[in-house]
């Protein structure tokens, strides 16, 4: 199971936040907690879907305007590359429990959106995608 | 494609035609689509009208870059894009509507500061390049730019439309993905008046003509898309099955959506669309936009840059609005940091109805019973320490307050009984005496010649004396008594002024004070964990004792699951997004949802609803479950939340509320829901859903409400009646995570 501490330091949080969340962490009651490692999800699942969305439509405005072609599976391999990278920092790499478990947060946090594969979602999914802002 | 009802939609080419529609403004007969609003930036030079429309520009070889030079790239392929004649009849209606009022708009650049005579951003671009669209619709050689702008067009409709009508509900995401807050713009409250809305008065339109008009703008958007999106040359990533509008896939939205989107999101200057992401968003957007160009100040200014950029350099746009939305995400996030730290739960979490239902899995073994047994022992334990702390200070409260009532009682006592009876007393004694004395005064004394008389007389005045006396007597004692009766009466005064003293120091000793709170407090959650350590280990034992089946347990568990699961898609919005999809076709629609016919002894209407709500997400999962769903809102329980939410007090209504037969009780009050602004229907929905997690975190996936209707006082009209607020945290379990919803999210009322 991925540990709260993990969450709290890898969620895009204010420093100071994290380091007073981390300090309160212990002696917190634990519906709190247990609020806490969901907003971190939250989070962690919005960065991640975010970033995603911007990228892939980075790489379209770059076939756009011809500087680049992509395949379909380079699409893919965004978010695979994506996946990979949070695993690291979630020090979850290698262990299939873990990893489902970052997989189902991703999936519950994310509106829903069924991951396939490697974690993908649809790339143009509007959901994902910055015009849906 | 395109249906025949379009074109002959009575509603897009003239809305006063529109069913049940209020009179048109006789002023202006010929308007018969939206002109923007009138609150936009002023149009820029290069770009205005007089400058460009007369010129003969294609979207290619524009000389000023547009938002369209790079999707006319990724749109430059050889396929020949289908479109039915009547689908191009229709488009070249609206183009020309709107280009009219695009003109109108411009031509009322007679001064008035009052009122901004400048055009939108999109609007410019529509008059630059829409008289030639016009056209190559017009001779059916159209390009697929011509389709792009099009799409732009009827999308934006749409947005105006619904802006303007505010009967549409407009689904806000919130920060966090996954769990979407729904705003409604309720008819007559929310909408945004325009001149748009004033001058056309399609604000007075029935919500069916809206819906009508904007399903069939609907349609025709999807008819564009399916013609585009045959085109090959176009990436082959596959589509998406949902999009940001409803019935519309997300790619185009995804070209060509952002530009009017985030332009007129920044050109909203310091105005709040009231969304707190969107908001935040834009404000760090134009942060990072000030910081590359320090001179930007308006909203216009803003506005343009923002365009600019996106003609330019998209991806320095993306980059901006990237960090934007990340350091909008950070800044909401503090903010939700604080108050989970300091604030008070509001809501339940999915992690408590996860652990319910897992609860429900466990099997039961003589281990978990005796567990179970321990636990309630312990918990009756700490109740009871907690009822003895309490009485520390409750029982010398009690004493003062015993004391006092007793030394009034006593006050009392001898005031109006022992004190009025002896006075009675004396009263009477005294007139005895007084008449002895007043007869023996008045009787004249005989002469000594008279002995006879003289000694009968003398024997009268010796008797008389001695009565006097006698009484005289008896009128001391009693004088005595009297006073010794006041005495008491002083005394008990002295006590109970005592007392009420003492008493007085104790309710200003805030430390006592704090500590009593605290033990109640104490009490409080022990009641609750003895209640809920009792319901637990009767439910082991009957577990056990195999009284609940296996196939029950699983039920409750999966329902518990269903009701999460519903939750969540309300979150998400998408419950709200059936609801008020636009048409009657929408099966969702109110009509349906209120519809009391009958079909193998279901009501419609009831099935409905259940399926809206359980059948959003995995329709086919509702579909092998729906006698599931029947058990958790059954047709009783729905009848009740409807009276809830109407505040229905027909006495008909009522006792059929209080009888057996759900089935009529339902078809009475299905109907409300139609009769009622439709806004009432998500509310009733919303109150469904909030009422089922709460009793589904109790252990109870099959929502009861209570019949015992009354209308609810000022103060308490949101407080759902079934299982009130207060008496829900009365027997919260203690492992119930409650947390509060998004900040800034649930305006108009939220919910869990």
């Amino acid at each position: 199971m991925i540990s709260k501490k993990t969450l709290i330091s890898i969620a895009p949080l204010k420093e100071e936040t994290k380091n007073d969340l981390l300090q309160k962490l212990e002696t917190m009651e634990e519906e709190k907690q247990m609020a806490i490692v969901d907003l971190c999800w939250d989070l962690i699942s919005s960065e991640f879907l975010t970033k995603l969305g911007f990228t892939r439509q980075n790489m379209m405005l770059e076939m756009a305007s011809g500087e680049k072609t992509y395949t379909k599976e380079d699409f893919d391999k965004v978010e695979e590359d994506m996946f990979s990278e949070l695993l690291q920092k979630l020090d979850a790499e290698g262990n299939d429990e873990k990893i489902d478990e970052v997989r189902k947060q991703l999936e519950e946090h994310s509106g829903g959106q069924t991951l396939n594969q490697n974690t993908s979602n649809d790339p143009t999914n509007s959901d994902n995608n910055p015009s849906s802002l | 494609m395109v249906t025949d009802a379009l074109l002959d939609n009575a509603v897009l080419q003239d809305p006063s035609r529109a069913p049940s529609h209020a009179t048109p403004t006789p002023a202006r007969p010929d308007i018969r689509v939206v002109p923007p609003p009138v609150d936009q930036p002023a149009p820029a030079e290069p770009s205005s009208p007089a400058t460009t429309s007369n010129t003969e520009t294609t979207p290619a070889n524009e000389s000023a870059p547009t938002v369209f030079d790079f999707n006319e790239t990724i749109l430059s392929g050889d396929v020949k894009v289908e479109l039915s004649d009547k689908a191009r009849e229709t488009i070249k209606l609206i183009f020309k509507q709107r280009l009219d009022a695009v003109k109108r708009l411009d031509n009322s650049a007679i001064p008035d500061p009052t009122r901004p005579t400048s055009l939108r951003d999109f609007d410019r671009i529509l008059t630059s390049l829409g008289p030639d669209t016009l056209k190559r619709f017009e001779s059916n050689t159209f390009t697929k730019a011509d389709f792009a702008l099009a799409w732009v067009l009827i999308t934006q409709q749409a947005e105006m439309v619904r802006w303007a009508t505010g009967t549409s509900a407009e689904v806000k995401k919130s920060i966090f993905r996954g769990k979407q807050s729904v705003r409604i713009e309720e008819s007559g409250v929310s909408n945004i008046p325009s001149d748009y809305s004033r001058t056309i008065g399609i604000d007075e339109w029935t919500g069916e003509a809206q819906n009508r008009y904007l399903g069939e703008l609907s349609k025709l958007q999807l008819t564009l898309e399916q013609s585009i999106l045959t085109d090959s040359s176009l990436p082959t990533i596959e589509r998406p099955t949902k999009g940001l509008i409803k019935g519309f896939p997300g790619r185009f939205a995804d070209y060509f959506g952002i530009e009017p989107r985030v332009s007129l999101d920044l050109s909203l200057g310091d105005r709040k669309s009231g969304h707190l992401l969107r908001d935040s968003i834009l404000d760090f957007a134009r942060q990072e936009l000030r910081a590359t160009n320090q001179e930007l100040s308006t909203p216009e200014q803003f506005a343009e840059a923002a365009l600019s950029l996106i003609r330019t350099n998209p991806q320095e746009y993306n980059r901006i609005l990237l960090k934007a939305i990340e350091n909008a995400y950070m800044d909401i996030a503090e903010d939700r940091v604080r108050d989970i730290l300091t604030k008070p739960e509001t809501s339940i979490s999915s992690a408590i109805l996860e652990k319910r239902a897992a609860e429900f899995e466990t099997p039961a073994t003589q281990e978990t019973v005796i567990k179970a047994q321990q636990k309630a022992t312990e918990a009756q334990t700490a109740l009871t320490e907690a009822e003895a702390e309490l009485k520390k200070f409750t029982d010398p409260e009690e004493e003062i307050r015993r004391g006092i009532v007793e030394q009034k009682n006593k006050i009392k006592d001898i005031k109006d009984i022992q004190i009025a009876d002896i006075e009675k007393e004396i009263e009477g004694l005294e007139q005895r005496r007084d008449r002895f004395e007043n007869n023996f005064l008045q009787t004249p004394q005989p002469t000594t010649a008279d002995a006879k008389n003289l000694a009968e007389y003398e024997k009268a005045r010796a008797q008389s004396l001695q009565a006097i006396a006698h009484y005289d007597d008896l009128l001391r004692q009693l004088h005595t008594e009297h006073r010794g009766f006041r005495i008491q009466q002083a005394e008990a005064e002295r006590l109970k002024l005592e007392l009420e003293g003492k008493r007085d120091a104790l309710e200003v000793d805030q430390e006592r004070k704090d500590k009593k709170e605290e033990a109640e407090k104490k009490l409080k959650k022990g009641k609750e964990n003895a209640g809920k350590a009792n319901r637990a280990l009767e439910r082991e034992k009957r577990r056990l004792s195999g009284e609940t089946t296996t196939d029950e347990i699983r039920e409750q568990a999966a329902s518990i699951r269903d009701i999460k699961r519903a939750r969540d898609e309300n979150f998400r919005g998408r419950i709200a997004e059936r609801l008020f999809a636009p048409g009657l076709e929408n099966e969702f629609a109110v009509v349906h949802l209120a519809d009391t016919a009958e079909l193998d002894g279901k009501i419609t209407g009831a099935e409905r609803i259940r399926e809206l709500v359980f059948g959003t997400g995995d329709p086919k999962y509702y579909q092998d479950h729906k006698d599931r769903f029947r058990k958790i809102w059954s047709d009783k329980a729905i009848a009740d939340a409807i009276i809830w939410i109407y505040q229905a007090t027909d006495p008909e209504i009522l006792a059929l509320q209080a009888g057996e037969n759900s089935s009529a009780f339902l078809k009475k009050v299905l109907p409300l829901l139609q009769e009622n602004p439709r806004v009432k229907v998500y509310d009733l929905m919303r109150f469904l859903i909030n009422e089922s997690v709460k009793s589904a975190a109790l252990g109870n996936p099959n929502l009861e409400i209570s019949g015992d209707y009354r209308s609810p006082l000022p103060n308490e009209a949101e407080a759902p009646r079934g299982t009130d607020d207060d008496e829900f945290e009365a027997v919260r379990p203690e492992d119930m995570e409650i947390i509060p919803p998004p900040r800034g999210f649930l305006a108009g009322g939220g919910t869990t």
